[in-house]
């Protein structure tokens, strides 16, 4: 799993100061933001396969989905999960270095959760080797919205820091133009 | 975040929540301090002041509990009262519903009642508010959702809007969600969920006793407002008004205690010291440990016991007191027995004393008898009187002896007694005194304990506090000199060293504020110097992440800097920032308003240049200004009637006519409208509309604003909320305000009531601009009206070749009056095409402004003039250019005419020799028609059969034309 993310500098601060002169420029660095968010999310839906990866994941939704094991395991169901992969610009929660979210992507549903996780922590074998299998089958934790950002990360960072440089641009040049 | 979810994070930020963060951060490490130094008070044993404010805690978070739960009560009694029209039997069933649910479910008030609200506001109904608030709870403890957006997504649901429902519960069945069913969702999820809540509430102990001790808390803080209450009033009324009234009275004795506050805090601060000496002493003789507290503890310990034992002692002393007591009386019966003794000595006295005499008497005989024998004269006297003395002094020694004898034996027998009696005292006062050495010994000998470093600490703060003490002296003796000084000074003096002080106070105030902002700016630079390191470089990250940028670093700082600096200005919420910016954005919109104006009025200019205003005129300025047809009729009317900058009663009726209001309120408007049309209500404009109108300033300021809203025809919800927000209007006073202008307008927009909005509409504009336009044409409208109207049109200049433009007047608006002017127009348009400008310049001095123009200013008049001028010249070059090319084409067709006749009878015969060969390929028959082929180049070509291509149309034509050639007839256009 990425640990690395885009720092911007002063996002905020420079959007809501170039929202008072440009909001055209305001617009396409939003833009930018929310189409790269969009690739990344549809990347990510894009990893979740019709059919369960191991054979023995049910496809019937669960009787009491809140029981793990047996019949209370998460039903695998394309739908649900791609449709609980979302994008978010909420900024949530202020982490120990002083950082909150511009943008994000979250997997929610259960069976999408446990399919991204799975073997991230506990390297063991489970109950009838549902690590191992899963691992052999479909490779390392980090299997639907974190595999999307590592392998999109590189474009969103050069993309989203040149459409922020750009709005900083343009805001020095309305300042400047302040300035007199 | 969703409980269990994955949350890959791409771009994070540092924003202004950051530095809260980190504030809160430093905040809680400060809370940590004091926690500890909390603790530490604890570990001296001052334990009651934590007592005492952990009480005043629970008494301040139990009233806040209890103000929390009033309010929430207050909140849940109003919705209900006005969602349900609830009796008082009715809330009070709810609230027990709330209180019931709140120990099953371990939720507390402020999470059910906001929930039940939302959801008895969405239902209206109580009972199904409860029912659905039993399933929201069970959802959001199953799901571990929020229940407040359980709750949102049930009352949404509730109102046919399930897409927060399904994002909430993935797994709910889509039929579900496509038919609405609002009752199989309730189904599906308690099925799914029902009893959760309280079954985890049933295995969360902790949970239930943080319900009950809420409740506590409400229950003592329901108990504890009323005497907040009273004790707020007694602070109020009695207290701080006799604090005040003693401060009034005392103020000169303030001084004294200054002084006497002082000297108290200093020996106090002594005494502490001397406490702690002793305190340390202990410490040091008491090997306990290391740690400082710890030992202190002990020493206070040892100070206990130390205590305890001097008790013990004092307590055995008085023991062996009383044993004294007793031993001296038990001394008496010893001294009577010694007495009985003594009698008995005595007789072995007088024994000793009769055999004393008999061995005397033995002794004289014999000496007698020595003398008889040895002694012969003095020499015997004196011996006999040296014996005699000898023997004396022996019986006094025997005698001495003998009391000493009965004394110690007395001592003997009364030690003896003493000590059968009480050696278990004495054995405990030996021990003691053995203590006490060995106490002695530590503090005095060499084997002492070192400080530990809390001690010395200890003892250093000690240290400084006497110090301190000094300082407190000496400050409070330069207090007494410069007060003495003070008492001593004129009043100028005075003035003049308070100045200085004020000033010294300013400038050191003013230093600590700009040592402070470098501080800031240096740390907000060094932070973003930090944070502008760039991956790749060799420059280090920041934790784990990243920061990026492809500017360069100057640039990036700049700006970086800037947007710090707009965040420490909001975080300032520095007013005067926002107030220029403010400024700056109403100066722009003033400038775009004046530049809007400028605009129209070009058009306006432009449109009135023929005097006509056609529809195709007025949609194209709708197109232009983005307004709707009856609002730029509207604006032209106005425009007409203040052009002049005088109105007219014939325009304050035609106004009144088009706005179907009342003559005063037409003229009202268009004297505000005429006074803003510049873009800017001047003071003496102002001043001129409250006298005429008998208004207030403020007055006029509104019907000004509104006057500025409405004038462009149109009405749109920001306007609204523009006019509400300034003069605190509701809605219905706005519209109300717009009906008495009078002014109708287009209104776009959801706040106001369609049939409100309505009245205040466009009804009759096309009607009303269409009298207004018949009363231009017919002349009667008044100064607007032209009287005599003027060039109409340019009009049409058949041109024949090489001659002169003949003019031709079109109808329209023209008229004798103009004849002559544009006849001038089109002369100045000849001449000046011709080179000649001397005559151009003349026939120019012929032409007349407009009727409307000639009514305005100069400006306008010239307008007027250059607008026929150009409009003259234009025509003229059309003329010019299609008299050119009518020579032309009259030119070709002669030359054509000329190669028909000298066509080769060879080639012709060939062609059909061609033609021949092609017999029978024409399968269907053409035909052109037309007149005067060479005269008018007009021609009909009817092709029968299907033509697909260009080609085939060309062979088609080519065919017809041979195959007239070819039947021997002429090529006419009758030919077939």
């Amino acid at each position: 799993m990425s640990q690395d993310a885009i720092v911007l500098t002063g996002l905020k601060e420079t959007i809501d100061a170039l929202q008072a002169f440009d909001k055209d420029a305001v617009k396409q660095f939003r833009k930018v933001i929310n189409t790269e968010l969009k690739i990344a999310k549809e990347d990510a839906q894009s990893f979740v396969k019709a059919k369960p990866p191991l054979s023995g994941w049910n496809v019937t939704p669960a009787r009491n989905p809140r029981t793990r094991g047996g019949a209370g395991w998460p039903s695998w169901d394309q739908s649900i999960i791609k449709a609980g992969i979302t994008s978010t610009k909420a900024e949530g929660k202020v982490r120990g270095d002083y950082t909150t979210s511009a943008g994000a992507l979250k997997n929610i549903s259960a069976a999408g959760v446990i399919y991204e996780l799975a073997g991230r922590k506990n390297k063991t074998s489970g109950k009838n080797g549902f690590i191992s299998n899963i691992e052999n089958r479909e490779g390392d934790a980090s299997r639907l919205v974190w595999k999307s950002v590592d392998k999109n990360k590189d474009r969103i960072i050069k993309n989203v820091s040149e459409a922020l440089d750009v709005a900083k641009a343009k805001l020095q040049r309305h300042l400047d133009a302040r300035k007199g | 975040m969703a409980q269990g979810a994955v949350y890959a994070r791409i771009i994070s930020q540092y924003t202004a929540k950051g530095s809260k963060e980190a504030q809160k951060d430093l905040k809680k490490l400060e809370y940590q301090m004091d926690g500890f130094a909390r603790k530490a008070k604890r570990a001296f044993g001052i334990a009651t002041a934590a007592a005492t404010a952990y009480a005043i805690k629970l008494s301040k978070d139990s009233v806040q509990a209890a103000q929390d739960d009033i309010k929430e009560q207050i909140l849940l009694t109003t919705t209900l009262k006005n969602v349900t029209n609830a009796t008082e039997i009715q809330i009070a069933a709810v609230q027990q519903y709330i209180d019931k649910t709140e120990l099953l479910t371990n939720l507390q008030g402020d999470e059910l009642i906001p929930s039940f609200n939302q959801l008895l506001v969405a239902t209206g109904d109580s009972t199904k508010a409860m029912l659905l608030q039993s399933v929201a709870i069970d959802t959001a403890a199953g799901t571990g959702k929020d229940l407040a957006a359980v709750s949102a997504a049930l009352a949404k649901a509730a109102n046919g809007n399930f897409t927060a429902l399904k994002k909430l519960v993935p797994s709910l069945d889509e039929n579900i969600i496509k038919n609405k069913d609002l009752g199989a969702a309730l189904t599906a999820l308690d099925k799914t969920y029902g009893g959760t809540a309280k079954r985890l509430a049933d295995k969360d102990p902790f949970g239930k006793l943080a319900v009950a001790t809420e409740k506590f808390k409400e229950k003592i803080g329901y108990a504890l407002i009323p005497a907040l209450t009273q004790l707020v009033t007694h602070l109020t009324e009695d207290v701080i008004p006799q604090l005040e009234y003693w401060l009034e009275l005392n103020r000169n004795g303030i001084d004294q205690a200054l002084e006497s506050a002082v000297g108290n805090i200093k020996e106090f601060t002594k005494a502490l010291g001397n406490i702690f000496d002793y305190l340390k002493a202990i410490n040091q003789v008491l090997p306990l440990g290391v740690a400082g507290y710890i030992q202190l503890g002990a020493a206070i310990y040892g100070i206990g016991k130390a205590i305890a034992f001097a008790g013990f002692a004092i307590k055995s002393y008085t023991t062996f007191q009383k044993a004294n007591f007793a031993a001296n009386m038990a001394n008496k019966e010893a001294v009577t027995g010694l007495a009985k003794l003594v009698r008995e000595s005595n007789d072995i006295t007088k024994q000793g004393n009769f055999v004393q005499r008999a061995f005397n008497k033995q002794l004289v005989a014999f000496l007698t008898l020595a003398k008889s024998y040895l002694i012969v004269g003095p020499k015997m006297a004196y011996t006999n009187a040296m014996m005699a003395g000898s023997l004396k002094g022996l019986s006094g020694a025997a005698l001495v002896a003998n009391a000493s004898l009965k004394a110690l034996r007395a001592t003997i027998v009364g030690a003896i007694k003493f000590v059968a009696k009480y050696w278990k005292a004495i054995a405990v006062l030996i021990a003691a005194l053995k203590v006490f050495d060995w106490i002695h010994k530590k503090i005095t000998g060499n084997d002492k304990v070192t400080l530990s470093a809390a001690a010395q600490a200890a003892e250093n703060r000690i240290a400084a506090t006497n110090k301190l003490n000094d300082s407190m002296d000496k400050a409070l003796n330069k207090y007494k000199e410069e007060q003495s000084a003070i008492a001593n000074m004129t009043q100028e003096e005075k003035d003049r060293a308070k100045a200085l002080a004020d000033m010294a106070a300013k400038q050191l105030a003013d230093e600590k504020r700009q040592a402070a902002a470098e501080a800031k700016r240096a740390s907000v630079l060094a932070r973003l110097a930090k944070l502008q390191q760039v991956p790749g470089k060799g420059k280090a990250k920041v934790g784990k992440l990243v920061p990026t940028s492809t500017l360069e670093a100057a640039e990036q700082e700049a700006i970086n800097f800037r947007a710090a600096e707009l965040l420490l200005l909001k975080q300032k919420d520095n007013a005067e920032e926002l107030k220029r910016l403010k400024a700056l954005q109403e100066r722009i919109e003033y400038q775009k308003l004046v530049n809007e104006l400028s605009m129209r009025y070009v058009d306006i200019l432009r449109v009135l240049g023929d005097q006509k205003i056609t529809d195709d005129e007025i949609k194209a300025l709708s197109i232009g200004w983005k307004l709707p047809i009856e609002a730029v009729k509207a604006y032209l009317i106005q425009f007409q009637a203040v052009s002049d900058g005088k109105i007219s009663n014939d325009e304050i009726e035609n106004l009144a006519k088009t706005w179907g209001s009342t003559k005063e309120q037409a003229e009202k408007y268009l004297q505000f409208f005429n006074y803003l049309n510049d873009g800017i209500l001047s003071d003496s404009e102002i001043k001129k509309l409250m006298t005429s109108w008998g208004m207030t300033e403020a007055q006029v300021r509104q019907y000004a604003d509104f006057v500025q809203v409405v004038s462009d025809g149109k009405l749109d919800d920001s306007e609204v909320v523009k006019l509400q927000q300034k003069w605190k209007l509701s809605i219905d006073e706005v519209v109300d305000y717009i009906k008495k202008i009078g002014s109708p307008v287009a209104y776009s927009g959801t706040l106001i009531d369609p049939a409100k909005a309505a009245e205040i509409g466009w009804l009759n504009a096309t009607a009303a601009l269409q009298r207004y336009l018949d009363l231009l044409k017919s002349g009667t409208g008044g100064t607007i009206t032209p009287t005599n109207p003027v060039v109409p049109v340019v009009p049409v200049v058949p041109v024949t070749p090489g001659g002169k433009p003949e003019v031709v007047t079109p109808d329209g608006l023209g008229g004798s009056r103009t004849d002559s002017s544009a006849a001038a127009a089109i002369a100045y348009a000849v001449a000046k095409a011709a080179g000649d400008m001397e005559t151009a310049a003349k026939a120019a001095a012929q032409v007349n402004p407009s009727t409307l123009a000639a009514g305005e200013s100069g400006a306008i008049g010239a307008a007027s003039i250059a607008a026929q001028l150009k409009a003259a010249e234009e025509k003229v070059a059309y003329a010019a250019t299609l008299a050119g090319f009518k020579e032309k084409e009259a030119a070709d067709a002669a030359a054509a005419s000329a190669a028909t006749i000298i066509s080769d009878a060879a080639q012709d015969a060939a062609e059909r020799a061609r033609f021949r060969a092609m017999t029978g390929t024409t399968t269907a028959a053409s035909s052109i028609s037309g007149g005067n082929l060479m005269a008018a180049p007009v021609v009909n070509i009817t092709v029968q059969g299907s033509v697909t291509t260009e080609q085939d149309l060309v062979n088609t034509v080519r065919n017809g034309l041979l195959g007239t050639q070819y039947n021997g007839n002429s090529l006419l256009l009758q030919a077939i």
